[in-house]
């Protein structure tokens, strides 16, 4: 078996490396055309490092959603990565300093992840950086480069833009909808709940944040009663 | 755009994510043994995505234009067909970059012809 270098990482990390380019790309320009700053963009990526957490909350800057609201519904939004990362705990080697441990946090995204509890051993801290600094290059390189080519994009085009988070929201959502029952039970709850929220009289003041994480937290709460899922066992 | 409150907002953001990842890799070491807790936290970024998603989407695609009542009918109809785009993509498992891609494109695209007819 292959040992864990900060090399093997690297390599390990380029397609994910390649996939984050292009996803925060489509960030840069979704901020630009959201009219954000041209710092903007590249800030989130460099100190946030998370997908949807960053699509959501651009998105809700552009709306001026309060910052509570915006800290709640990232709560809930990065939930699991709560559920990731005491998985990803009882990997790491005891080697490990605790400042380690706190640099490692930062980059524990979904692909990370994924990646490194296929490894099926004890992870020490020059593969775990390894994997996180190509990945993060990755990252923060596309949002550069999408931030560049948002602000030389023609007025109409940007405003078409609009519709491309909602597009990337789609995307994620759908592919794993089509497969699973308790999802696409999960999704149609959310969809109804909001659009009740949404469009009742006097039940709407509540505001569209407030409405998106009480439908979010309701209809997973529900899902989580009809369909519990048995648990992954990361240590076999 | 505000730049304080943006600075708060992308801060906010931060100091959330990292606490939420931070937090279990250094305090907990115990596994999680309750399977609801476990599938609530699997199903939430779905539930989550589709309530931004419905009926948030109709509104995403005020164009230069979307002052008066027409425009912003206008704006609902090529809100759906760029929806309709990227559901369909979607469901033949398209990656991400093409899905917003190409609903940019059917939008652009829309928006030049209702607006010309």
């Amino acid at each position: 078996m292959e040992t864990l270098t900060f090399r093997k990482g690297l390599r390990d990390a380029i397609p994910i490396a390649l996939g984050y380019f292009s996803v925060s790309a489509a960030f840069g320009m979704i901020c630009i055309s959201n009219k954000m700053p041209m710092w903007a963009a590249p800030l989130i990526s460099l100190t946030n490092f998370t997908g949807t957490g960053q699509f959501v909350g651009a998105n809700m800057i552009a709306m001026g959603s309060l910052i509570i609201e915006i800290i709640l519904t990232l709560m809930v939004i990065n939930a699991r990565y709560f559920l990731m990362s005491i998985s990803l705990s009882q990997r790491l080697s005891s080697k490990i300093t605790l400042l380690g441990r706190f640099a490692i946090a930062f980059g524990n995204t979904d692909e990370i992840f994924a990646v490194a509890m296929q490894q099926n051993k004890i992870l020490n801290i020059k593969y775990m950086f390894g994997l996180i600094l190509c990945s993060f290059s990755g990252w923060v390189g596309g949002t550069v480069a999408g931030t560049l080519i948002g602000s030389f994009m023609p007025i109409d085009l940007v405003s078409a833009m609009g519709i491309a988070i909602y597009a990337m929201f789609i995307a994620i959502i759908v592919p794993p909808l089509k497969k699973s029952k308790p999802i696409f039970t999960v999704v149609a709850i959310a969809a109804v709940l909001n659009c009740i929220f949404t469009y009742t009289p006097v039940i709407n003041g509540i505001g569209s944040s407030w409405s998106v994480i009480i439908s979010g937290v309701v209809a997973a709460a529900i899902g989580a009663i009809l369909f519990p899922q048995e648990m992954e066992d990361f240590n076999e | 755009m505000n730049n304080v409150y943006l600075l708060l907002a992308v801060t906010a953001m931060a100091i959330t994510t990292y606490l939420i990842r931070a937090i279990p890799l250094v305090l907990f070491r115990k596994k999680l043994k309750n399977k609801y807790l476990y599938s609530f936290l699997n199903y939430i970024p779905y539930a989550v995505l589709t309530a931004l998603i419905v009926p948030g989407i109709l509104y995403s695609t005020k164009s230069a234009v979307s002052i008066d009542s027409i425009a912003t009918t206008q704006n609902i109809i090529t809100a759906c067909i760029g929806g309709a785009v990227a559901l369909i993509l979607s469901l033949l498992n398209r990656s991400l970059i093409i899905v917003a891609v190409a609903s940019t494109i059917a939008v652009y695209i829309a928006q030049f012809i209702l607006s010309s007819i």
